[in-house]
C-alpha cells in the first residue's frame, strides 16, 4: 500500500530539483521582464537617446540608494507614507465593506445610496483634499483622506457585486431551512461576498500607495511622495527614481500580504486545489 | 429512524401564475388544480419550460398565485418555511460549509433541538447517507451524487412536513442518477413524508411515483393524474413488468402531444426540423 502510494508520488510529482526550479521557465520570464527594463534604461540614458541624457543612469540611482536606506530619513519617509496608507485603507475596509453588503443585499440601501455614490465616484481624491483639510483637526488625517478615498470605490464595488453574484439558490435555501434575515445576512450574505470582498480589498490596497504618494506630494514634510518632490525640486535626481522603486516595492508587497491573509478566510476556495491533490496522492 | 410526526397535504385550486416583464408577459400557470397527498410520492412531469418549477416556487412560497389559492392543509401558504422543504436544481448546499455544517444549518438556524441533539441527529443522517467520512469536507470536494445525499441529509433532518424536489437529480450521469433514484426511494419507503418530484424524465418519474401529474404546455395544468399502482419497495427490476410499460405508454402519448401543441404553438421546431431532414436526404442524394 505504502509503496502504491510512494510509486504513485514518483509517477505523478517529478520532486522538482534546485535546478529546475531556479532555471523554471517562470523564473526566467519573470527575470527578463525586470532586468530588460534596467538594461533598455541604462541604454538610453548612456546614449543620450531624445532627452534621457537628464536623466540618472541604474548605476547612479542604485549607489545613490544604497545610501538612502542607511539613512534615519529613509526610515521615517517610509513608515509615514505606511501610516498613512494603512490608516487610509482600513477606513476604506471599515467603511467600505458593510456599506457594500448592505447596497449589495437590500434594495431600498441601494437605491438610497447608489446615485449619490456614482456622482462622487468620479471625483478624483486629489480635489477632496481642501475639503479635508478644512474639516479634519490635523493635517495627517487630511493626507490619510486620498487613500481612503481612493481604496474605497474598489472596496465598495467589489462587495456589492460579490452580493450580487450570490446565487439566488442560496437565499432561498437558507429561507426554507428557517433563517431570520439576520442569519442570512451572516451566514449567506457575507460569506458568499468574502472572495469578491478580498480581492476589493487587495486591489484598495495598491491604490492606496497611490492615493498617499500624491497627497504627500500635494501637503506634507515627510513621505516618500513628499520626498520624491523634493528631490526634483533639490535636483537630486537619483533619488526621485528610488522612491518610486520604493513605493513600488512597498505596494506590490503590501497587495500580496493583503492577499496573503484574506485567502486564510475563504477556505472553501483552497479546498477546490486541495482535493485535487488528495485525489492525486490517495 | 428518521420519522416525520405530521404528514401533510397541498392543494392548489385554480392557480394562475404571470410572469412579467417589460417586453412580455407569458401566462405560466392556468386554472391549474392539483393535489399533492399526504404521505404519498406524487411526481410532476411535463415538457420543459411548462412551469413545473413555478408550481415548486408557489409551494415554497417564494412566489404567490396571480388567482386561485395554494393550501396546504387547509391553510394558505405564506412565505419560505422548513415546513416546506426545497430540494433544489443541481445543488444549492453552500459552498462554504463543510458537509457537515450544511446539514446543522436548519437545526442551527431555527434553534429547534438542542445542539447536543443536532449534532446526534446530523451524525447519523452522514452515517445513513454514507457521508461520515466526508462531514469535513466542503461541497466542492464532493462527487455529485455525495453532493445529493448531502442534500437530501440537509432537508430531512428539519422532518419537514413536505419535500419539494425540483428535478434534484439532474446533471448527474446516468449511473449515479440510477443510484440515486434507489436511494431517495428507500429513503421515502422509510419516512413515508409527502413528497413532490418534478422531473423531465419519463422513466424516473414512473419508477418514483406513486400518482403521476402530467401537465400541458403553457400556460399549464394538470392534463391527467395517473395511479401508478407498482408495488412496493421498488427497484429498477419493475420497469420489466407489463403494468409500468402500460402506464408508460399513456404517459408517453400525453406528453407527446403536448410536445407536438408546444411546438406548434412556438411555430418553428417542428418546420425547422423538416427542413433539416430534407436537406439531409439532398445532400444524400
Amino acid at each position: 500500500m505504502a509503496n502504491a502510494k510512494q510509486e504513485a508520488l514518483e509517477l505523478v510529482f517529478k520532486q522538482p530539483t534546485f535546478v529546475s526550479k531556479v532555471f523554471s521557465q517562470k523564473t526566467i520570464l519573470n527575470t527578463i521582464s525586470v532586468v530588460s527594463v534596467f538594461v533598455v534604461w541604462a541604454l538610453l540614458v548612456h546614449f543620450q537617446v531624445y532627452r534621457f541624457s537628464l536623466l540618472p543612469s541604474p548605476a547612479e540611482v542604485l549607489e545613490w540608494g544604497r545610501e538612502w536606506v542607511t539613512t534615519k530619513v529613509f526610515w521615517i519617509d517610509t513608515g509615514m507614507t505606511t501610516a498613512r496608507v494603512l490608516v487610509g485603507v482600513t477606513a476604506a475596509y471599515v467603511i467600505g465593506i458593510p456599506l457594500g453588503l448592505m447596497i449589495g443585499w437590500k434594495k431600498v440601501f441601494s437605491d438610497l445610496s447608489f446615485p449619490m455614490l456614482e456622482i462622487l465616484r468620479p471625483i478624483p481624491a486629489p480635489a477632496y483634499l481642501p475639503i479635508a483639510i478644512l474639516l479634519l483637526p490635523w493635517q495627517e488625517a487630511s493626507v490619510a483622506f486620498i487613500p481612503f478615498i481612493d481604496a474605497l470605490f474598489p472596496v465598495l464595488l467589489n462587495t456589492i457585486i460579490g452580493v450580487k453574484l450570490i446565487d439566488r439558490d442560496y437565499f432561498r435555501a437558507a429561507q426554507c431551512l428557517g433563517s431570520s434575515p439576520r442569519q442570512i445576512f451572516w451566514h449567506v450574505v457575507l460569506p458568499g461576498a468574502l472572495p469578491s470582498i478580498s480581492s476589493g480589498c487587495a486591489i484598495g490596497m495598491g491604490i492606496g500607495w497611490m492615493g498617499a504618494v500624491v497627497g504627500e506630494m500635494i501637503t506634507g514634510k515627510w513621505g516618500l511622495g513628499y520626498r520624491i518632490w523634493e528631490s526634483y525640486i533639490l535636483l537630486r535626481y537619483p533619488l526621485i527614481i528610488d522612491g518610486m522603486i520604493a513605493i513600488g516595492i512597498l505596494g506590490f508587497a503590501s497587495s500580496k500580504l493583503i492577499r496573503y491573509l484574506t485567502i486564510r478566510l475563504v477556505p472553501w476556495r483552497k479546498a477546490i486545489t486541495e482535493s485535487l491533490d488528495e485525489s492525486i496522492t490517495k | 429512524m428518521v420519522a416525520t410526526n405530521q404528514k401533510s397535504e397541498v392543494v392548489f385550486k385554480d392557480v394562475a401564475k404571470g410572469a412579467y416583464s417589460k417586453k412580455l408577459h407569458t401566462v405560466i400557470l392556468k386554472d391549474c388544480s392539483l393535489n399533492v397527498e399526504a404521505g404519498k410520492l406524487t411526481v410532476l412531469i411535463g415538457p420543459s419550460g411548462c412551469g413545473k418549477t413555478t408550481v415548486i416556487n408557489l409551494i415554497a412560497g417564494y412566489e404567490r398565485p396571480d388567482h386561485g389559492e395554494v393550501l396546504m392543509d387547509g391553510q394558505p401558504v405564506s412565505g419560505p418555511n422548513w415546513e416546506r422543504l426545497v430540494v433544489f436544481q443541481e445543488t444549492a448546499l453552500f459552498p462554504w460549509l463543510t458537509c457537515y455544517e450544511n446539514v446543522m444549518f436548519g437545526p442551527t438556524a431555527r434553534k429547534s433541538i438542542s445542539r447536543e441533539e443536532a449534532h446526534r441527529e446530523t451524525m447519523m443522517l452522514l452515517n445513513k447517507v454514507g457521508l461520515s467520512e466526508f462531514r469535513d469536507k466542503y461541497p466542492v470536494q464532493l462527487s455529485g451524487g455525495m453532493q445529493r445525499r448531502a442534500e437530501l441529509a440537509r432537508a430531512l433532518i428539519n422532518k419537514p412536513k413536505v419535500m419539494l424536489m425540483d428535478e434534484p437529480f439532474r446533471g448527474l450521469d446516468a449511473m449515479t442518477r440510477k443510484l440515486m433514484q434507489e436511494y431517495y426511494l428507500r429513503l421515502f419507503e422509510e419516512t413515508g413524508c409527502t413528497n413532490l418530484f418534478v422531473t423531465s424524465e419519463l422513466e424516473e418519474a414512473i419508477i418514483l411515483a406513486d400518482k403521476l401529474l402530467v401537465m400541458t404546455n403553457k400556460p399549464s395544468k394538470v392534463r391527467k393524474a395517473i395511479d401508478v399502482d407498482l408495488p412496493r419497495p421498488r427497484d429498477w427490476s419493475i420497469a420489466t413488468s407489463e403494468r409500468y410499460r402500460e402506464i408508460k405508454a399513456e404517459a408517453l402519448e400525453l406528453l407527446h402531444a403536448e410536445a407536438i401543441k408546444g411546438s406548434v404553438a412556438s411555430g418553428k421546431t417542428e418546420i425547422d426540423l423538416k427542413a433539416g431532414f430534407e436537406k439531409l436526404k439532398t445532400a444524400r442524394g
